[in-house]
């Protein structure tokens, strides 16, 4: 990993080539289970259990288009919340008929509960206090080996996998040069410190929260969350990539993504969000397509009739 | 795109099985906790943990919260949370100047300890059982959270509203029409509405809960059918008779709008008004729509304009 001592402390590195080698060396012999309710007459479904970092289980949803394969994928890092779908809300079962998808929940999410159930908010800052305890970085730890496990899925192309979420997203990819695009949504991980005073939703207001409780551990908070901020990992991004940013003027407005765009050496749209989940989903959809190589992209009827 | 096509038999007994729903219910103290969270407080807001009893001998949790500065008696609003998002922490409700509730029915994060059909899960949770139905208690955990907001010194009881989005806009709906001491009510993009036929009109879910499941159990589609008819929020949308506002996003992938024009067609109400955003899927244009929830909930109760 290229370092950029700027952001991230120096210990950073040697942080993340530990969590990665860690990874790697974890067994991906998983516990696959035919959840047959949420089989389609195009896909099968099943529920995985994976033994990630730690020797926690975690799960997730793996569909796979009926007939012979290989197939290009999505991959879903976890997001923040409790719940995990099988696919994106809102997005069509469809697109099971085209693709490998894989939905992840990691560590503290619904499936992966056991023995620790997250809660929300709180989720955000479990452990901040040190990198070492950070609840996140065993969530990364868990999504990097979700993509791992579909990386060397017999019915997967890989060469054609999309890896599709919020910084989990991003961070995954930056570890596996040979993710073909990703569409990411910066949440938490980008200039948090500076950002989160200036909301008052959550989850940023986790942070605002611990601080307005424990105003001396400013320091350890900053030092934390250092670690983790996307601009570290940005330059180790090789995918094109979609960069999903808020609305012109928001917390995460394409103008304050610019020096994340900027220090990613690969092609990168950044994709100002339109105030509506329509339009935005369209043009999403229309991007994958067209990086997965499937080309149309797969619609859910309500987007397929232009608005009046 | 149809607006009057109401695809929903109501049972002939749906008054009676409510009514002895409610009749089980009321029966049980509401035996509520109330904590203050130092943590979540802030400066302007004052947050508390809350839990009260419900049926099945279930705790339910919510989220409870009182501006700082305040004056008695408080106009109040209970949340009520989407189907798989998890429920808010409502501070910025305070921040206007209501006591705000938001409710986290059975299966939700801090209320899952004892019932946890999961997401999805309970949409199709004993579906061909109306009396075992995994939504019959949730729906009764949401009109106990207006008990709760009743019973508070703090609050006015005449000024007590429901709101929330999707499954939150359904429930609002259901809330108002079984409360009928609720004020005012806003739902958006409402769910749980002509379910059976939602199911049919789009491939995403939560709805493909139901096609799921009738795939798997073809043979049973008549008892999905009648469950749901005791469910679906279009058949309590008749009683509903306080001021009410209803949203829909005319390219909604999850919430058809067909079945948003149909139950608002279908509410009670002499005051209400259903906007509709071309252009817009299931965030419902919130960005320009929530502000008129805010003003239209102040003007009800004649709050001051912030």
């Amino acid at each position: 990993m290229t370092a950029n001592p700027s952001y991230r402390p120096q210990a950073s590195t040697e942080y993340w080539q530990g969590l990665v080698a860690s990874v790697d060396a974890l067994d991906l012999t998983a516990e696959v289970e035919h959840m047959e309710i949420r089989d389609t007459g195009y896909a099968t479904m099943y529920g995985v259990t994976l033994t990630s970092l730690d020797g926690y289980k975690i799960f997730g949803y793996l569909s796979i288009p009926n007939g012979n394969g290989p197939f290009p994928a999505r991959y879903y890092p976890s997001l923040y919340g409790s719940v995990v779908q099988p696919i994106l809300t809102g997005w069509t079962n469809r697109m099971r008929e085209k693709y490998v998808t894989f939905s992840l929940a990691s560590r503290g999410q619904r499936k992966a509960d056991v023995p620790f159930a997250a809660d929300f908010p709180d989720l955000l800052t479990t452990g901040i206090e040190s990198p070492d305890t950070f609840v996140y970085r065993g969530i990364i730890g868990d999504c990097y080996l979700g993509l791992r496990y579909l990386l060397v899925h017999p019915s997967v192309d890989t060469s054609k996998v999309i890896v599709h979420g919020n910084d989990a997203a991003l961070i995954t990819t930056s570890f596996s040069p040979t993710v073909k695009g990703l569409v990411v949504q910066p949440q938490l991980f980008y200039r948090t410190m500076e950002l989160a005073p200036k909301t008052l939703s959550y989850p940023l207001e986790e942070i605002n929260d611990y601080l307005r409780a424990h105003p001396g551990k400013t320091e350890k908070i900053a030092n934390t969350l250092s670690f983790f901020d996307l601009r570290n990992f940005a330059p180790n991004v090789q995918a094109p990539t979609l960069l999903h940013a808020g609305p012109t003027g928001s917390l995460f407005g394409p103008e304050r993504l610019g020096e994340l765009a900027e220090a990613m050496p690969g092609k990168v749209e950044v994709f100002a969000a339109e105030n509506s989940d329509y339009k935005d989903g369209v043009h999403i959809e229309n991007w994958i397509a067209q990086a997965s190589g499937v080309g149309e992209p797969i619609l859910p009827r309500a987007w397929q009739t232009p608005p009046i | 795109m149809s607006t009057t096509d109401i695809h929903v038999r109501k049972p002939a007994d749906f008054e009676n099985f409510w009514e002895n729903i409610s009749a089980v219910e009321a029966a049980i103290p509401l035996d509520d906790t109330v904590v203050r969270d130092d943590l979540r407080s802030a400066e302007d807001v004052d947050v508390y943990r809350v839990n009260y009893e419900s049926i099945d001998s279930i705790r339910i949790h919510g989220w409870y919260c009182l501006p700082k500065k305040r004056t008695r008696p408080l106009p109040a609003v209970l949340h009520i949370p989407g189907y798989q998002s998890d429920p808010i922490l409502p501070k910025n409700w305070s921040r206007l100047g209501f006591a705000a509730f938001s409710v986290a029915p059975r299966g939700k994060v801090r209320s899952r300890s004892q019932f946890n059909p999961g997401y999805p899960g309970l949409l199709a949770h004993n579906i061909t059982d109306r009396d075992t139905y995994g939504y019959r208690g949730f729906y009764v955990d949401v009109l106990r959270a207006v008990d709760f907001l009743e019973s508070r010194d703090e609050v006015d009881s005449s000024r007590i509203a429901v709101t929330g989005s999707s499954q939150g806009g359904g429930l609002a709906i259901m809330t108002a029409a079984m409360r009928p001491q609720v004020a005012a009510a806003t739902a958006a993009v409402p769910y749980l509405c002509d379910m059976v036929r939602a199911s049919t009109l789009t491939d995403s879910y939560p709805y493909q809960e139901i096609t799921d499941y009738l795939r798997l159990h073809p043979g049973h589609r008549r008892l999905v059918e009648e469950t749901l008819s005791y469910y679906d929020v279009i058949n309590f949308a008749p009683q509903v008779r306080c001021p009410i506002i209803v949203n829909i996003g005319l390219q909604d992938s999850i919430c058809p709008p067909e079945t948003g024009f149909s139950v608002f067609e279908a509410l009670g109400s002499e005051d209400k008004k259903l906007y509709t955003y071309d252009g817009q899927s299931h965030d419902g244009a919130r960005h320009v729509h929530n502000p008129l929830i805010d003003r239209f909930l102040m003007d009800k109760f004649g709050m001051p304009k912030t």
